[in-house]
């Protein structure tokens, strides 16, 4: 083990510190790409009109959000938590038309939202707070094991999902004449992330510790942190495929469906 | 540089919905224009002669696709790229193809129904057709009549005088009155029985009523469903100033069309945003003084049992676009005699008749052909009536049943209801006595 780098008078493991350096750059790209993107569509949704016939809002983001707003408000407290619960999380509208992709559009949002938000929690949580605050270095390697059955679960999850969305357009003649480059492009990305990802574990879980050291100096029985080249790898390409090409793709209806859900009172019936 | 394809007549939250679509293709299955296509049972005049649509061009006129295209359209003029480099051209010609596809929907709103998304997909068509006919791109062929019709202020440019000519004369329509009836143009000069049929009930269900008569303008439907909105806030400010002198608190409705126009899209052109009276189909009204106590079965004093199996057609317009499914059918069930039979798609998930959207204009062949199909769905279930709210799906269906070999027949509900009620519904002689359907 090195000595390794001072920062803000902590010392971090250097190699640590070589992993961290990557990870915390491209998440702050990633998320500085992806909230740029939000905010050009915000701008384009405000071109629109407040009410029907009304003039433009001139690309205004401020008055498209107090035109949702005011759009969501008309329903009451309660029948938005409602849809809110029925609609947005559990997907009722999809329920009903089609168990199949509903499972699956439950597995891919949950699985995917799940690992993103783990990850998140892992990395700003018990990497910031127990190197830099709480001068614990065994802390994020620590939660990373524990928490490794709940990120196996969902990455299981993810990958029946895609399973279902792949097989649906091998096998249904219907589905698959009515995908085009869009879909197959998303589906390629999250086969990508979701092939790396299961393939990164089997690397941390299997590869000598001496080639994992060549990016990280964790001891040998923290099989769980990063560890190697490939590892870095995809979650690099995860950031970037899954978080920050939202909005400039047809992922973009994560965000937009549940805000037209929740902007038509559900929906019709 | 001014995009290809504007923003105007689309709300923010309509531009959002554009980006919610999920591609899932439940639109697909329900939308009965696409059927038509993709079975080969129409093929749009916009396709060379002599062969049906391809797989990928009957996907044009679906849903999706008409989504998909609208939010290229947009995102060309609007999305990050343009925001960063400029609008990208959009050819004309390829504005003009979506348009006929656009204007080839019923806008029956099977699909916003099925939508996962929840996108109000029927506003969205209609904020389309808006944005064509201000670009000069709209309407679609003989829609674009419908504006010099409505000089007259009704849809037959037939005169005004001559809106209650077909009362009878022993019926007594109030100076002033809570309710309202609002007949519509084709009840008024096309479909008189209906017209008869209603004021009689409510007379005999001891109702008072009052009438706009004169006053009584077109809903401004056809130029709302075709996007020719230039008429409309004069005709909606019209009927809703005539019906506050007239005191109506209680405005009702025996036609599909003006219940639909009036309810959700009145208060989008009245001043305020809200009507000084509350809308109602007069079978809803019927139900609510039912549930009030104030009206009771036996008020209805049936003389006639009709002895017919009948099934329900939910007008697209009460039924999908305004919520209406169980007061048509409670009031039905109530006639002596009447078994009533559901067909497989019913209530949310009917199947639009083809009459709506201004297709009966602008592409009849295809309202035909839907029509038959909905027929074919009454057969189905052994019906040998339909019945229905709408004047415009009746005109519709029984185009589409005079153009088969079937025993169906096709009856308004307000006219099955006095007929079992014993009422008279003999149309007093007028000057549209000959161009009654």
């Amino acid at each position: 083990m090195t000595d390794g780098l001072l920062i803000f008078g902590k010392t971090i493991w250097n190699m640590l510190f070589i992993d961290w350096r990557i990870m915390a750059i491209s998440a702050v790209l990633a998320v500085i790409v992806f909230l740029l993107g939000i905010y050009l569509q915000l701008k384009k949704w405000g071109e629109g009109s407040r009410a029907y016939g009304g003039p433009s809002q001139s690309g205004s983001v401020w008055a498209f959000l107090k035109t949702l707003v005011h759009r969501i408000r008309k329903e009451s407290g309660s029948k938005v938590i409602n849809i809110l619960v029925m609609d947005v999380f559990l997907q009722r509208r999809t329920f009903k038309a089609d168990k199949l992709r509903w499972f699956m559009h439950i597995c891919i949002l949950y699985g995917w939202i799940g690992l993103a938000f783990l990850s998140m929690a892992v990395t700003t949580s018990y990497e910031m707070y127990g190197v830099f605050i709480a001068n614990d270095h065994e802390m994020f390697p620590n939660a990373w094991i524990m928490l490794e059955p709940a990120f196996d679960f969902l990455s299981y999850m993810l990958l029946i999902g895609i399973a279902i969305a792949f097989g649906r357009r091998l096998f249904s003649k219907d589905t698959r004449a009515f995908s085009d480059e869009t879909d197959w492009i998303l589906i390629a990305l999250l086969i990508l992330v979701v092939a790396s990802g299961f393939y990164a574990q089997y690397l941390r879980e299997t590869t000598d510790i001496t080639v994992r050291m060549l990016t990280s100096e964790y001891p040998a029985e923290y099989y769980g942190s990063f560890g190697n080249s490939f590892t870095i790898f995809h979650e690099v390409f995860s950031l970037f495929a899954m978080v920050a090409y939202i909005p400039y793709s047809k992922f973009m209806h994560i965000i937009a469906s549940p805000l037209a859900i929740l902007a038509s009172g559900g929906g019709k019936k | 540089m001014k995009p290809s394809m504007t923003s105007e007549r689309f709300t923010a939250v309509q531009l959002m919905e554009l980006d919610a679509c999920t591609r899932c293709n439940e639109c697909l299955n329900w939308c009965p224009v696409y059927e038509e296509i993709n079975t080969g049972q129409f093929t749009p005049a916009e396709l060379p002669e002599g062969r049906t649509a391809t797989e990928q061009e009957a996907l044009a006129y679906s849903p999706r696709n008409r989504i998909m295209v609208l939010k290229d359209f947009i995102n060309k003029g609007y999305g990050w790229r343009a925001r960063l480099f400029g609008p990208k051209h959009i050819p004309e010609e390829d504005i003009l193809k979506f348009k006929d596809e656009l204007y080839h929907c019923t806008t029956c709103g099977a699909c916003g129904s099925v939508c996962e998304a929840g996108i109000d997909t029927v506003e969205i068509w209609e904020s389309a057709r808006a944005n064509m006919v201000i670009n000069e791109r709209g309407p679609y062929g003989k829609q674009s009549g419908f504006i010099d019709l409505l000089k007259s202020y009704n849809v037959f440019a037939a005169d005004q005088k001559d809106r209650l000519c077909w009362i009878p004369e022993d019926i007594h329509v109030e100076d002033t009155a809570e309710v309202g009836y609002f007949t519509g143009c084709t009840a008024a000069y096309r479909m008189q029985k209906v017209g008869v049929a209603t004021v009689r009930v409510l007379d005999a269900l001891g109702i008072p009523f009052t009438m706009l008569g004169e006053e009584e303008w077109c809903c401004a439907s056809v130029a709302v469903r075709t996007g020719q909105l230039g008429i409309a806030k004069e005709f909606v400010d019209h009927n809703v100033n005539a019906a506050k002198k007239k005191g109506i608190k209680k405005m009702v409705y025996a036609c599909a069309g003006c219940h639909r126009t009036s309810i959700i899209d009145w208060p989008k052109f009245y001043e305020g945003g809200e009507l000084p009276f509350k809308v109602y189909a007069l079978s809803e009204y019927l139900c609510e003084l039912m549930d009030e106590g104030k009206l009771k079965p036996e008020d209805f004093k049936f003389k006639n049992s009709l002895d017919k199996v009948v099934t329900f057609h939910d007008s697209c317009h009460t039924g999908r676009h305004v919520g209406i499914y169980e007061q048509p059918r409670r009031i039905l069930e109530l006639i002596p005699g009447i078994k009533l039979v559901e067909m497989e798609r019913n209530r949310s998930y009917q199947r639009c008749c083809g009459a709506g959207g201004g297709i009966k204009a602008g592409v009849s062949d295809l309202a035909l052909k839907l029509a038959q199909e909905r027929v074919r769905d009454a057969e189905e279930v052994g019906a040998e009536m339909i019945t229905c709210t709408c004047p415009f799906c009746r005109r519709n269906i029984m185009d589409g049943i005079n153009a088969m070999d079937t025993n169906v027949v096709f009856e308004d509900e307000m006219v099955l209801l006095a007929e079992a009620m014993g009422l008279d519904l003999t149309v007093p002689q007028n000057p549209y006595t000959d161009k009654n359907m």
